[in-house]
């Protein structure tokens, strides 16, 4: 019974902390709204992330709470360019990245990112989350006109 | 008969077949000694056991032996035969000799599996590199042609219509079992050899048809028929199972939609390809680096974007193939593997496949452990390994391409990643250095992070200093101080130019031409046009023919002209009109050769000129000035009409707000000539309401209250003018503004009753308490001295307190210059003259620049540069009262250099200008008297001295006067007329305008003390002389 259980313990265990990579703190595109106590987390999470793809992601993340939506870009962009065959954490990083360039000003670049988003995972959940941007983006450059 | 052949040769092939199933393999006898049949059979021997090498000799053998036979049934084992040959050559890779077996079979009857034979001849003919053949065989195969025997061939044999002999001693059901065991019997190499008409040729299967569509898109791409290319890729990529031979159809069908530049179509392939495995292939790699390169040259940025980054990693492919390695292992019985790198002794690189439990510094030989021998697939894809490890390296290549891709497709933090890490692996190489310097321009546009650009650069250049990366990163960081308008920025860059080692690169050479233009226009910017002459020299002269030839030939011409070498410019700017008749300034050059012959004075050529502009470029930038300028000629013609056409012409088609300032105000200058003082006010109300924040409201205001005074309403032009000094007079460069100030000056001296000047005042000095702003300060300072005649005061103070005069507006550099010239300190002349000629060459307040710059020449003797000065100012002022001071001096110097008829002619000009009367008459006749006293004529001098304290003693507190007196009695003295001398010096003291002056000390010398007593006595008891010395002869005329 003891043994059942430490293994019962064990297996929840292994379980949390393969579970931990796949957050639910973090959304499919990165998460700007975190409380203190969930960006804590986050960066007590980042010690015990040894995938590069998944530390940068996270460490943007991070970055991006804490208000350096700049800081957080050039992170992402980190990911994009040396990891750009992990397709666990490609689409949700191109989909921060156009939601960062919006959040700098920088419609044009999030327009671009956007779109090609759209191209290349077009029939996807991903994309549909790109054509929302990509209106966004619309509507922020007509209230700048 | 014909049946009875029939039967037997049905029975005797099956018997053959039979046999050869049933018969053993034996050694291979003398090919010589078999009959056919023996040949056969020891053909069909060897196929039985897969021997198919061995199979080959008895075949080719029966073929010869049987060369000449024209019987139907062996035409036809000899067809069998012949597709037998192909298909064992095909299975033994000899693509030739199958294509010729395969070619005799198609094109000799009875043909009975055409669709087979033509498309194993398509496949070898491709193999073999016979394209085009390639193409016919597979678009034969793909007709299903239909079996073809030999004509009045028999059809099925009936047994019971058979006699005893024809039956061969077999019973009727005997001959049955032998005909189902033939048909049952599969069309693979190993089966027996019959000429018997075989059952009905069976479609092809999709993985054939997918085979032969892949072959012929193949062959029509290695003949760059694309467009035909299209379909069968497009067929394999649709039915194909094998995923890499499906992507390896859609990498192929997007190199051929590129040649056909269908790029959209491309792109919707390329994201298909993304999804796929087919990246790991090899091949595909290899492939979508050269597609990426071609749409990176077709400017399809976003596609290419997508290709190179599917281009994986040389580590990532291995790992991949390492897994299918592995996998093709256990399934063939073989133990795992791990890929090791190691080079021979020549130091070629060496793939090894080390097993998976063995020491990973030694490998261990397959068969020598009596391990299954390797699938082909396997050995095929360990070569592949072998060839991709063996390439040279791509990834930096890839990654630096991504960067630009990023940086062209407008993700700037993407681009600036990849090229910073290219350039950080590789830092002194070429390669690096390029991504360094693409990544320091990203970082200035579109980033805009100067400062971490600055701090980079500078670090690279501190380091580097030959080859392309320099002069590439000089020119990002000029660009970034360009965009900064830090010009002065620019300038520092110079002497880390000039430290780069030289090259004859064609490209290094071009980029250090391009960075020593930008040197120039950068003094061009700061005004400082010598040096923006040189550099534009330097341009023309070390990089000859270069792309900025003729733009540098134009701004060195414009140089010219800000340094007022009219001529040069003329003759610059006509050699480029010359030299460059379709050239991109043309227009420009044309009208500043117009500018130029006006400064010339040539007036009537330089209409001319502006005509010729105005009439050839009327949609050219430069339109509006050439109206503006001819306009001007009109104007000073007296052809007012004609010229305020033009300015209205030049306001209508002013591109730039400084166009359209220019004409207004002339026009309202023309229009105040006449006291048309409501289209004054109409032209300027137009020209805020078009330009508004862009216009010169400064000068609009002046003009408007200019006008309201004309009509009556002074209080309220006081009341805009001290509005429009407080809200634009902090800003040094509006010149409106000091139009207003002396304006101002001069309403409020004549127009204002004392309290409402008073009160000016004191609003004014309010605005001076509550203003922070420097210029306008001293702008304040400066109408409050004029108004209250404490210029000089002012000046003096300004002169201590200012030690540099780059932010002093015109107003405060005229007050400095005033108060210097009371001082005889002429030690800032050419300084501030300068920064007039450079900021503020229309500015009225420059006159008093000239006059210091003038006299401060003419004190240090450099007469012809002070003959220069007085003769611009000339040329400016005219007969202003302020410019007399240029025609007495041109008579001064000449008057130094004993040009007495120049000088006298000279000083003679003065009495005849109306507005010069007063002090310079007297001053003016004075000098006459110079002119003869110096040429040795003392009694004209004499004559010229006394009308001066006839007639001017009133003026400039009785000093000419004085002096005259002096030089007077100096002449009489020459003259020998001691009497005379003696009363002119009486007279002097006599003469209450001078006799308190300093020079009247020389004559009471002369008179003596008791003389001085007496005449000061009989002024006291007010005696009046009248005193006049007569020279007989010729006297003042």
């Amino acid at each position: 019974m003891n043994r059942n259980f430490c293994i019962l313990i064990l297996l929840a265990a292994a379980a949390f902390s393969f579970g931990s990579e796949q957050t639910t703190a973090v959304g499919a595109e990165g998460n700007s709204t975190l409380s203190k106590s969930e960006l804590r987390a986050m960066e007590q999470q980042l010690e015990t992330i040894t995938d590069p793809a998944a530390r940068l992601f996270f460490q943007a993340n991070i970055e991006r709470a804490k208000g350096d939506p700049e800081q957080a870009l050039q992170t992402l962009s980190k990911l994009i360019v040396h990891h750009a065959h992990s397709k666990k954490w490609i689409a949700r990083s191109e989909l921060m990245s156009a939601a960062l360039y919006i959040q700098l000003g920088m419609l044009d670049a999030a327009d671009v990112t956007a779109r090609q988003i759209q191209a290349l995972y077009e029939g996807t959940e991903t994309a549909e989350k790109a054509t929302v941007l990509r209106a966004e983006i619309e509507k922020l450059k007509e209230s700048v006109e | 008969m014909r049946l009875r052949r029939n039967i037997l040769r049905l029975i005797g092939g099956s018997m053959i077949s039979i046999l050869c199933v049933a018969s053993p393999a034996f050694a291979q006898e003398d090919l010589a000694e078999l009959s056919a049949s023996g040949l056969l059979n020891e053909a069909a021997k060897n196929l039985a056991v897969e021997n198919y090498g061995a199979a080959i000799p008895y075949l080719t053998r029966y073929l010869d032996l049987m060369e000449n036979t024209e019987d139907d049934r062996v035409v036809a084992l000899k067809q069998v035969v012949r597709l037998k040959l192909g298909k064992i050559s095909a299975y033994l890779d000899d693509s030739f000799s199958a294509v010729n077996y395969l070619k005799q079979y198609t094109q000799t009857l009875p043909c009975y599996r055409p669709r087979e034979a033509w498309k194993l001849l398509a496949l070898n003919l491709y193999e073999s590199g016979q394209v085009e053949l390639c193409i016919a065989a597979a678009t034969n195969a793909l007709s299903r042609p239909l079996p073809k025997g030999l004509p009045n061939q028999s059809k099925a044999v009936k047994t019971e219509e058979l006699s005893k002999d024809e039956m061969g001693g077999f019973t009727a059901r005997q001959i049955k079992r032998i005909e189902e065991e033939a048909a049952k019997a599969g069309e693979d190499l190993s089966q027996g050899i019959s000429g018997d008409v075989p059952d009905a040729e069976p479609d092809y299967t999709v993985e054939e048809l997918v085979l032969l569509k892949m072959t012929l898109a193949e062959a029509y791409s290695q003949l760059e028929n694309w467009e035909a290319s299209i379909d069968p890729y497009e067929f394999v990529i649709e039915n194909a199972s094998a995923e890499d031979r499906r992507g390896y159809a859609i990498m192929q069908m997007v190199n051929s939609l590129i040649e056909l530049e269908q790029f959209d179509e491309a792109k919707k392939f390329i994201v298909e390809l993304y999804h796929t495995n087919a990246r790991y292939d090899i091949r595909v790699n290899m492939a979508l680096m050269s597609a990426a390169a071609a749409l990176y040259a077709e400017a399809e940025y976003d596609s290419s974007l997508m290709l190179y980054r599917m281009v994986l990693p040389r580590s990532n492919l291995v790992a991949y193939q390492e897994d299918q390695i592995n996998a093709l292992r256990r399934s063939a019985g073989l133990p795992r593997v791990d890929i090791q790198i190691s080079t021979n002794e020549t130091g070629r690189i060496e793939t090894l496949f080390g097993n998976k439990s063995s020491d990973l510094s030694q490998t261990v030989s397959e068969f020598s452990e009596g391990l299954p021998p390797k699938p082909i697939a396997l050995v095929e894809m360990e070569e592949s390994v072998g060839v991709l490890l063996a390439l040279p390296s791509y990834e930096e290549d890839v990654l630096f391409r991504t960067g630009l891709l990023f940086a062209r497709a407008g993700r700037p933090w993407e681009a600036v990643t990849a090229l910073e890490s290219v350039a950080d692996r590789d830092p002194d190489g070429e390669r690096g250095q390029e991504a360094f310097a693409e990544f320091l321009m990203i970082l200035v546009d579109p980033l805009e992070k100067y400062a971490l650009a600055e701090k980079r650069g500078k670090q690279f250049l501190s380091t580097y200093v030959a080859g392309l990366g320099p002069r590439r990163v000089a020119h990002a960081l000029t660009r970034s101080y360009q965009k900064q308008e830090l010009w002065k920025e620019i300038k520092k860059l110079l002497p880390v130019i000039e430290q780069f080692a030289s090259s004859t690169d064609s490209t290094v050479l071009q980029y250090e031409c391009e960075l020593y233009y930008m040197q120039a226009i950068a003094d061009m910017v700061l005004l400082n046009y010598p040096s923006a002459r040189a550099g534009f020299e330097r341009v023309l002269i070390d990089y000859p023919d270069s792309h900025q030839q003729e733009s540098a030939t134009y701004w060195h011409a414009m140089a010219q002209l800000f340094l007022k070498n009219h001529k040069e410019a003329f003759d610059e700017f006509e050699s480029y009109v010359a030299t460059w008749p379709n050239g991109s300034w043309l227009p420009s050059a044309a009208f500043h050769s117009g500018v130029c012959l006006f400064g010339m004075e040539r007036y009537d050529e330089a209409h001319v000129r502006f005509t010729q502009v105005i009439e050839a470029w009327p949609n050219a930038s430069i339109y509006s000035d050439a109206c503006s300028m001819r306009g001007d000629l009109l104007a000073s013609k007296g052809m007012l009409n004609e010229a305020q056409r033009d300015y209205e012409e030049a306001i209508a088609t002013a591109r730039l707000p400084r166009q359209a300032t220019y004409a207004v105000f002339q026009m309202t200058a023309l229009f105040d000539l006449e006291e048309r003082y409501d289209e004054i006010l109409v032209a300027v109300n137009a020209y805020l309401d078009r330009y508004g924040d862009e216009a010169d409201v400064a000068k609009a205001a002046f003009w408007i209250g200019k006008t309201k005074i004309a009509q009556g309403r002074i209080v309220e032009a006081v009341e805009a003018y001290h509005e429009a000094i407080v809200k634009y007079g902090g800003n040094i460069r509006q010149d409106g503004v000091d139009l207003i100030l002396s304006e101002l000056v001069n309403v409020s001296g004549r127009l204002l009753e004392n309290d409402e000047r008073e009160a000016l005042k004191k609003r004014l000095r309010t605005s001076l308490q509550e203003s922070d702003n420097v210029t306008l300060q001293l702008r304040l300072r400066v109408l409050l001295a004029s108004m209250e005649g404490t210029v000089i005061e002012l000046g003096k103070q300004l002169i201590s307190e200012l030690d540099e005069l780059e932010q002093a507006p015109p107003p405060v550099l005229s007050v400095i210059c005033d108060a210097s010239f009371e001082q005889e300190d002429y030690s800032r002349a050419a300084e501030i003259l300068n920064i007039f000629q450079t900021r503020y060459e229309d500015s009225d307040f420059m006159r008093a620049a000239l006059k210091l710059r003038g006299f401060g020449l003419f004190s240090a003797g450099e007469y012809d540069e002070a003959l220069k000065v007085a003769s611009e100012t000339q040329a400016l002022y005219g007969t202003d009262p302020s410019a007399v001071w240029a025609q007495i001096m041109k008579g001064r110097i000449e008057l130094q250099k004993e040009e007495f008829d120049a000088a006298r002619k000279t000083f003679r000009a003065v009495l005849s200008v109306r507005e010069w009367r007063g002090e310079p008459y007297a001053e003016a006749t004075y000098y006459l008297g110079q002119v003869e006293e110096k040429s040795g004529d003392p009694r004209k001098a004499f004559g010229w001295y006394q009308r001066v304290y006839f007639q001017y003693k009133g003026y400039a507190n009785g000093y000419w006067a004085a002096e005259a007196y002096l030089t007077s009695a100096r002449c009489l003295e020459q003259l020998g007329l001691k009497n005379d001398q003696r009363n002119t010096f009486r007279a002097m003291l006599f003469d209450k305008y001078v006799n308190q002056l300093p020079q009247a000390e020389e004559a009471k010398t002369a008179l003596g003390a008791a003389e001085v007593l007496e005449i000061t006595t009989l002024l006291l008891q007010g005696t009046q002389t009248n005193w006049v010395v007569t020279l007989d002869a010729e006297g003042a005329e």
